[in-house]
């Protein structure tokens, strides 16, 4: 049995650029959805850590960051994503919300997106279109996510990698890459290596209890579900 | 007395000098041919051609004259004759330039080209439009745009991705944040929290420092290479959109640098508009109305008219029509105001700010006469401020600048631009009246070297059978061109006559054709009312009477006071010392004569003639001028061998509002003369003209009023046939009375009596012989003459008298 339709994509992000970088696919898959778009900045409590060592995009090693600064740095954030998010959403006629959080971000998002949701987690902000879709495809692949690949790989004008770990391949209307998975390490290698540009969807429920944590770090934007309908 | 001593009466039919309709040849107006010209204008008219005609500058035209003397329509018409002999002038345009947006550059293309080129740029851009975009979306340029990001992020991709991996191998993550990458310590996944940090055993907590210590380095070492790597990637992007932009730009626009080469300017700037479009081909790619495109489809839209396709636009200036037909311009700026003349750069509010740009310049009158002729209203000109300075500068420049006022002023601190200069080739016809002509001549040292030709036009011209026919087909060309009704022939005749009166002068025809068109204009109203098809003599009269009765208010006060006898005014009996005096009133239009007394006292003196209007500052120049020219008559007429021994004073009664002019000169004398004659005057008569020191009557002007004066006020108290007035023989020419005067003359109810000299007057005024010296030198005895000499002898002798008893006196101890 097929799962319902998404009824909402939460976009995640730990820094506006990031998001900025993100919002663009975010409307993408909202408007293919006819889901509601949820922005979420994820403030992570572990962040006080980092009060002795942040190296800018340009490689500049920063001096010290307090925690207060660090507070003031993620409210701007939240509020310069908010407005770019109200902009892109009023635009294309969607439905949204946003939300600043504090706490661990994957909680944070898999709470936001409930069962029904899926997640957008940003990826690292790059100047470059997205480069490919990588469909990562259980033995329970929903359609919904096979037609979102295609359908973003039709408007992306990209390549669709489609990562297998079972004998099944999906038929799909739009040529593709297949690629069959023998192992989680090579699934993790595999995903690795994929360059930041690259939009991977996957579903949780179908992946390897360690993806998890990996993809929450990964520099690649990541479209996951979390749960079944 | 014999008519030759006491003047001679004036005939009637030369009291008004008409001209008969039956003399004239037609039944109506629309017998006669137009009237191409204007008569008696060819002085004006030839200097008007000569200036039209001439190549050479500086020979600009001032076209001086009485407002209604045809002066506009004769100038325009001798100009559009002209300009249809002459080619049409290069067309202009402003265009960016795209080194400089605060120059923008003037362009000349030959007449009727610069719409093309404009039409063409739009053309262009609105082809790019659609090009630019189609070239940016095609397969080819994504696939290569692809490649060359892929070869860049690659490495990056590489580098950080093995970062990436080391990290995890070593128990930490990289992390982005609000302000930056940082290393996070995992256990198991997760990232650790403070407290599970420092929960770690000491060993552990030290391994943990040195992999994110080292990882931190590393981080910085590989995003160092990231502002390199995409430099060198944004510099192959931009040069394989130069490369595309360029094939894109240069087929479309190869069509109008051909049709435009020739023209070496406009390829230069076709030139400089390639290479910026290929520079700017990003402005082709936003799409801010895409979504908004309404029921046009993209293809059919106005892409050259959103703002950021401005910078390309060709601002025409001035536009011709091409082809053979077409010729230099003629244009008539009505507000010659600074900005109208040279042109202006007006700006836009933009967010508070006031802004411009080369799209915002507009033409002056200047640059549409470019290469023909400018008419200009010399008042309007003189009273616009800086307009006439910023018109002789262009003149002798020769180039239009444009600047505006405030600039000029400092009064605004706004960024404007300094648009090229365009070159000046004009004609520049002035028309004024002759005060301002002289004026300019003699107090503007630019003026008589910029305008160097003048058309004077006439205020009458000379009346002879052949005026006559031409004055008629005038009246024709007025009738035809006011679309009234035909004027008959009587009527012609009238409006002849009417013509005369208004030059002054019987002998003349008035050219203030805008009074005669009003005139005509007012007949025909009236003409309309009485059902005629045609103007007739009785309307020209209406219209006479009425436009006479609409202005005739301060008259009719003057005159009711005379007749009401607060003004005392004789027009009966006799009195010594006492004359009828007249003087003409000008208020605004209303021009009407008006009877004073004059009286005048003598006694014995030192030889002095008291002026009172003089005294009490109420005399003008000319009349005391005309008062010392009696005392030269007085002392070299009478008793030239005694001192003048005379004392008088002389008055305009209940005169309140000043006396200037001689033309009382006259009457003053023959009031002196009665005086010292003791001999009365005719009030039955009044007097106007000026006397020399010889006694010769000379002419004055506003002879007609005068009469007319004097006849109003003896008709309103009943016309008794003694009455009349004395006036210059040299002013009959000038009659031309109205009918009322001339029949109650030709009826004997009145007199027009035309003297040359005082002994005429004198004798006519007293009923004396005026009297001549006999061979022994005396005056016949009882004249006049011998009455008044022998007074001043007395007076003479009165005073040798006196001044023997006072020496006598002196002398006695």
């Amino acid at each position: 049995m097929s799962p319902a339709p998404s009824t909402c994509v939460v976009l995640g992000a730990t820094c506006h650029a990031d998001a900025s970088a993100t919002l663009p696919l975010a409307i993408v898959i909202a408007a293919v959805t006819g889901a509601e778009l949820a922005g979420v900045l994820v403030e992570e409590e572990v962040l006080a850590q980092f009060a002795s060592g942040l190296v800018d995009a340009k490689g500049r090693r920063r001096g010290a960051v307090s925690a207060e600064e660090m507070r003031r740095a993620f409210e701007r954030d939240a509020r310069a994503f908010e407005r770019q998010l109200h902009e892109a959403a009023t635009a294309r006629a969607l439905r949204w919300r946003f939300k600043h959080r504090r706490g661990r971000a994957r909680a944070a998002l898999f709470e936001e997106a409930g069962a029904a949701g899926l997640i957008l987690m940003s990826g690292e902000a790059v100047d470059r279109r997205v480069s490919e879709v990588v469909l990562l495809a259980g033995e329970g692949s929903d359609a919904e996510l096979v037609g979102l690949a295609v359908e973003l790989t039709r408007k992306e004008q990209c390549r669709l990698r489609v990562m297998t770990r079972g004998a099944r391949r999906p038929g799909l209307p739009v040529p593709a890459q297949y690629e069959a998975l023998a192992s989680p390490d090579e699934t993790r290698a595999r995903l690795s290596a994929l360059p930041a540009a690259s939009l991977l969807i996957a579903d949780l429920a179908d992946a390897d209890a360690e993806l998890g944590p990996f993809l929450e770090h990964a520099r690649f934007a990541r479209l996951i579900r979390v749960g079944r309908g | 007395m014999a008519a030759s001593e006491t003047g001679l009466l004036v005939d009637p039919e030369a009291l008004a000098h008409a001209v008969a309709a039956e003399d004239l040849g037609f039944a109506d107006t629309t017998a006669l041919e137009p009237l191409p010209g204007l008569p008696g204008q060819t002085r004006a008219l030839d200097a008007m051609r000569l200036s039209a005609g001439m190549r050479h500058a500086d020979f600009n035209l001032f076209v001086l004259g009485p407002a209604g003397s045809g002066r506009h329509s004769a100038a325009e018409a001798v100009l559009d004759e002209a300009a249809r002999r002459r080619p049409a002038p290069d067309d202009w345009v402003y265009v960016n330039n795209f080194h400089d947006p605060q120059k923008p550059r003037a362009l000349s293309l030959p007449a009727g080209r610069a719409e093309e080129l404009r039409h063409g740029v739009e053309k262009l851009i609105d082809d790019l439009a659609t090009d630019i975009p189609a070239i940016f979306e095609s397969d080819d340029y994504q696939t290569k745009r692809r490649a060359i990001e892929e070869s860049y992020s690659g490495e990056q991709d590489a580098a950080m991705n093995a970062l990436a991996e080391r990290a995890r191998g070593r128990g930490v993550t990289i992390l982005r944040t609000p302000m930056g990458f940082g290393v996070a310590r995992l256990k198991d996944g997760e990232i650790l929290t403070p407290e599970q940090y420092r929960a770690l055993p000491k060993p552990e907590r030290k391994a943990t420092d040195e992999a994110v210590a080292e990882i931190e380095a590393e981080l910085e070492a590989v995003l160092k290479q990231v502002p390199k790597r995409m430099k060198a990637q944004r510099q192959e992007v931009e040069a394989l959109n130069v490369a595309l932009a360029t094939e894109g730009v240069e087929a479309a626009l190869k069509e109008l640098s051909e049709r435009f080469g020739p023209i070496a300017a406009v390829a230069g700037w076709l030139e400089d508009l390639r290479a910026d479009i290929i520079e700017n081909a990003e402005l082709f790619l936003i799409r801010a109305d895409g979504a908004q495109a309404g029921a046009f489809p993209v293809a059919t839209a106005k892409h050259y008219a959103k703002p950021q396709f401005q910078r390309f636009a060709v601002n025409v200036m001035v536009a011709h029509e091409g082809g053979g037909e077409a010729h230099a311009p003629v244009v008539a700026e009505t507000l010659p105001t600074l900005s109208n003349l040279i042109g202006r750069i007006e700006f836009l509010s933009e967010q508070g700010a006031l802004v411009t740009n080369f799209t915002l310049i507009r033409p002056g009158a200047l640059h549409r006469a470019n290469g023909g002729y400018l008419l200009l209203d010399a008042r309007q000109i003189l009273t616009e401020p800086m307009a006439w300075d910023a018109l002789k500068r262009c003149l002798d420049t020769g180039e239009v600048r444009i600047f505006s006022a405030g600039e000029r002023l400092s009064l605004i601190s706004t960024r404007s631009l300094e648009p090229d200069p365009i070159p000046l080739s004009v004609r520049v016809v002035l028309i004024g009246d002759r005060m301002l002509y002289y004026l300019l001549m003699a107090l503007d040292p630019d003026f008589a070297r910029l305008f160097k030709i003048e058309a004077d036009f006439d205020d009458h011209v000379a009346r002879s059978p052949e005026t006559s026919r031409l004055f008629a087909r005038l009246i024709a060309t007025i009738a035809r061109r006011e679309e009234t009704r035909p004027a008959e022939a009587a009527a012609v005749a009238r409006l002849m006559t009417e013509s005369a009166r208004a030059a002054d002068d019987g002998e003349r025809f008035s050219l203030d054709l805008g009074a005669l068109s009003d005139l005509m204009r007012e007949a025909d109203h009236h003409a309309g009312d009485a059902g005629s098809t045609t103007i007739r003599l009785d309307d020209i009269d209406a219209a006479i009477e009425a436009a006479d009765r609409r202005r005739s208010r301060v008259r009719d006060l003057s005159h009711e006071a005379i007749t009401r006898e607060t003004l005392l005014i004789d027009t009966d009996g006799a009195r010594v010392g006492q004359i009828n005096a007249l003087s003409v009133m000008q208020i605004g239009s209303l021009r009407f004569g008006r009877p004073a007394r004059v009286t005048v006292r003598t006694r014995m003196g030192a030889g002095k003639l008291v002026d009172i209007e003089r005294e009490a500052d109420l005399g003008g120049p000319l009349h005391s001028k005309g008062v010392l020219i009696l005392s030269g008559y007085l002392a070299g007429h009478y008793a030239p061998e005694a001192p003048m021994s005379l004392w008088a004073s002389i008055v305009f009664e209940q005169s309140y509002g000043g006396v200037d002019g001689d033309s009382a000169s006259a009457a003053e004398l023959f009031a002196l003369l009665s005086s010292l004659a003791d001999l009365p005057i005719d009030q039955s008569f009044a007097v106007t003209g000026s006397v020399n020191q010889f006694g010769d009557i000379q002419a004055i002007g506003g002879v007609n009023e005068k009469i007319e004066g004097f006849f109003d006020i003896c008709a309103a108290r009943g016309l008794t046939g003694r009455q009349g007035v004395l006036i210059p023989a040299a002013n009959v020419k000038h009659l031309v009375l109205r009918p009322r005067v001339v029949t109650a003359v030709r009826d004997g109810a009145f007199r027009i009596v035309a003297i040359e000299s005082v002994d005429q007057g004198i004798a006519a005024l007293t009923g004396c012989a005026a009297g001549e010296r006999g061979a022994d030198g005396i005056f016949a005895p009882d004249s006049v003459n011998a009455r008044v000499e022998a007074r001043l002898s007395a007076f003479a002798e009165a005073r040798r008298r006196f001044g023997d008893r006072a020496g006598a006196k002196e002398a006695r101890p």
